[in-house]
Formats: C-alpha cells, structure tokens, sequence
C-alpha cells in the first residue's frame, strides 16, 4: 500500500540542499551534521547511487517501499504493427518489425514518458507495467529518508524525484545531494530554498566548486560554501570565494581525530560537540538570507 | 535487392562510413542495378542516444533486405536481426562493397 505523504500547508519550513561538485568533500558530514544539531530537522539522502547518511545517523527504519516507473509492455496479438510509437519516441527506445510480426522494446532507452500508449490506435495493444528501479527507506519518524537505486538502473533522476514524495514538513529539511553536476544534482537542487556547497581546498576540489557554482548560479539558488579540511596556509577556497564574491559561511579544519572518528561512522559533532552551535548558528543565518 | 549502406558521401565512389548508425549518409541502393534509391544526409548522426534503434527502424520501416556497413551497435543489431536484415560488413568504396555484396555466397 502506498504511503500517504505529508501535506504541508502553510508551513513555514526549507530545504537546504549540501551539493560539491566533488565527490569525498564532506557533503554527508556536514549534511549529518546540520541534522543532528537542529532542532525540528530531517535528512534526506538524495545521493541514491551511494547513500550513507544512515551510516551516520543509525536510523531506525519504519517503513521500506520499492520505487517503480511505468514502462510499456506490447501485446502482439494485437498490435497492427503500424509504428505510431516508434515514430512517437523520442528516445528510440521501440522498434516495431512488421516482418515478424514482432515489437522491440530496448527498456533502458526507456524514459516512462507513456507517449507511446497515448498515441497506439489500438487499444489494449500498450499496456503500463511497473518497472522496479529502486528502494526508498523512510525512519525516525519520517525525519529520516533514503533512497538506493538498483544496480544497473541507468537514470537516477526518477528515484530522486521520487523521494521528493516522502520529505516531511519539519521546520529544516537537509538534502544530501549526489555528488557531480548533471542531472541528479539539478534534480536535488531545483526545489531546494538554499544550496550549501562544500569543499576542500584542493585544486580539484576548487575547480569543481566552480563548476557547482555555475549550477547553483543557473538555478539563482542562494548559497554559500562550506570549507571542509580547511588548512590556514593554503587559502585556495578563501581566494575562489572572494574572486566569485560568495560567502564562506563555516571553515572546518582538517583533523585526524575527526577523520578517523568519521570513519568509524562517529559524526562530526559526537567527536567534536562544540560544532553543535556553528551548525545551529548556520541555520540561523540561512533563514534569515532566505527570508 | 534493397540494400541499405551506412555511407560516408552521396556516390558509389564514395567509402563505406567507420560508423553504422552514427554514418554521415544514409544510402539505398538496388544491389543488381546499383542505382541509388535515396542518399540522404543521416538525420540521427549527432543524437544524444538511441541512434542505432532509429536507422535500424528506418531500414525495417523501408524494405530494405541487407544492409553494408561497419558493425553495428547492440540494439540496432538485435533489431536488424529480428527483422530479417541480412548484416554484411564492408570496409572500401560503396561500389567495392556491393560487388562484394553480389558476389557473396
């Protein structure tokens, strides 16, 4: 039975969206981080190619669903062959042979569009099947949710769309994004109210910053940047930000025993609790820049 | 026959394309005569996906029975091969490959 997802009415609350560019920046930890030192928060892990923030926060899971999208399946005995779908996808993913009396179906060109139904002239000849692409966990009561794709499932972008169905309505709604700039991410980050962007002072780390940037720039998302592993000799992310006039709101220097608590699956403000108030400090900021 | 070739320019004289789906002309030829039954500049070339499907759905949906070219991807092959299309990789001139072609056992 499917969940029946929260309505939010006139609820004031946002959506803080922690993208990188780079993968290995620190998105997770600061993203379980602002969840575990909020008050009224929820984490969603959106990075449904790797999920970890469960790692993080050992969530209590209360309800597990399977994710499915609608994908055509051709009855032959009554399909008259006449390539109106093939004709009709645009992503080629049908291929009609009258010689054989035969319909191919190439499934991961397959985008559920479901034009290929609307257009068939005959009915009964295209019907909709579920196509199973992935799993969406929901715990601690709903603050929780995660979703994992199925391996070998080519798009991530419908599980992520997906997940969007099951966020609460607490007062601040963490989404952890994948890492990268394509698709996924802009999927993460299009209904976000704030797009935090961390990174790690490294030329790789900086240039895919920019590229973040440029996204969160196109999606006019107001944002700022996190600095993980900061090291006060090498300034690169201070020199990127004044040169891009963004604002750094937090610096978190590189420690050992933060990296190796972290390892252990120990978050951030366990091994360093004085974090607590930058985060919940952080927030504060945000929800005034964005109101 | 109506042989379909994955070409690189208008003519007979022309090479058989490096690239099936993906090839800068889409050609038809009768393989008897050699006459050219349509050379048109290949619509799909620069798709972002699915390309293979729409050049073999353009050689089912047009009668074609063979068609010459470089191999081909996986989709286009498995959907040539449902419909019948009689695969024949050539590598030369267009009028090369259909005497090839011809002459094939």
């Amino acid at each position: 039975m499917p969940w029946k997802p929260l309505i939010r009415e006139n609820k004031k609350y946002m959506k803080v969206a922690v993208a990188s560019g780079k993968g290995g920046t620190g998105k997770t930890i600061v993203s379980t981080s602002l969840f575990l030192s909020v008050n009224d928060a929820a984490y969603i892990d959106m990075d449904v190619e790797e999920p970890n923030g469960a790692i993080f926060i050992s969530p209590e899971i209360e309800r597990e669903e399977r994710f499915s999208l609608p994908v055509p399946s051709f009855n032959e005995n009554i399909c008259t062959f006449c390539n109106a779908c093939a004709e009709a996808c645009v992503y080629s993913a049908i291929s009609v042979i009258p010689q054989a009396k035969k319909v191919l179906f190439f499934e991961e060109l397959c985008h559920s569009c479901g034009v290929c139904k609307y257009v068939c002239p005959e009915p009964g000849a295209i019907v909709e099947v579920p196509k199973e692409i992935g799993t969406i966990r929901v715990g601690n009561n709903g603050n929780f949710v995660e979703g994992t794709l199925d391996i070998g499932i080519p798009s991530a972008v419908p599980l992520i769309s997906g997940i969007k169905r099951y966020i609460p309505d607490n007062d601040v709604v963490i989404l952890d994004s994948p890492p990268g700039t394509s698709c996924p991410v802009v999927e993460t980050l299009k209904d976000s109210d704030y797009v935090i962007l961390v990174t790690e002072p490294t030329p790789f780390g900086i240039n895919d910053l920019s590229l973040a940037l440029d996204i969160v720039r196109e999606l006019e998302k107001p944002h700022g940047i996190i600095v993980n592993k900061h090291n006060e000799k090498v300034s690169l992310a201070r020199e990127f930000a004044r040169s891009k006039d963004v604002e750094i709101l937090l610096e978190i220097p590189f420690s050992r025993k933060v990296a190796e608590g972290y390892s252990k699956g120990i978050p951030l403000v366990d091994i360093e609790p004085e974090y607590r108030s930058n985060f919940k400090d952080l927030i504060e900021r945000i929800r005034v820049t964005i109101s | 026959m109506k042989v379909f070739v994955a070409a690189a320019g208008k003519d007979l004289d022309s090479m058989v394309a490096d690239r099936f789906a993906r090839c800068p002309v889409i050609m038809g030829i009768e393989s008897e005569t050699g006459e050219i039954l349509e050379a048109i500049d290949n619509p799909y070339k620069d798709g972002t996906g699915g390309v293979g499907v729409k050049v073999a759905n353009h050689i089912i949906q047009n009668g074609y029975k063979a068609a010459i070219g470089p191999q081909t991807g996986p989709n286009a092959t498995s959907a040539l091969e449902e419909g019948g299309i009689e695969l024949f990789t050539f590598q030369g001139t267009i009028r090369d490959a259909l005497e090839a072609f011809n002459k094939r056992k």
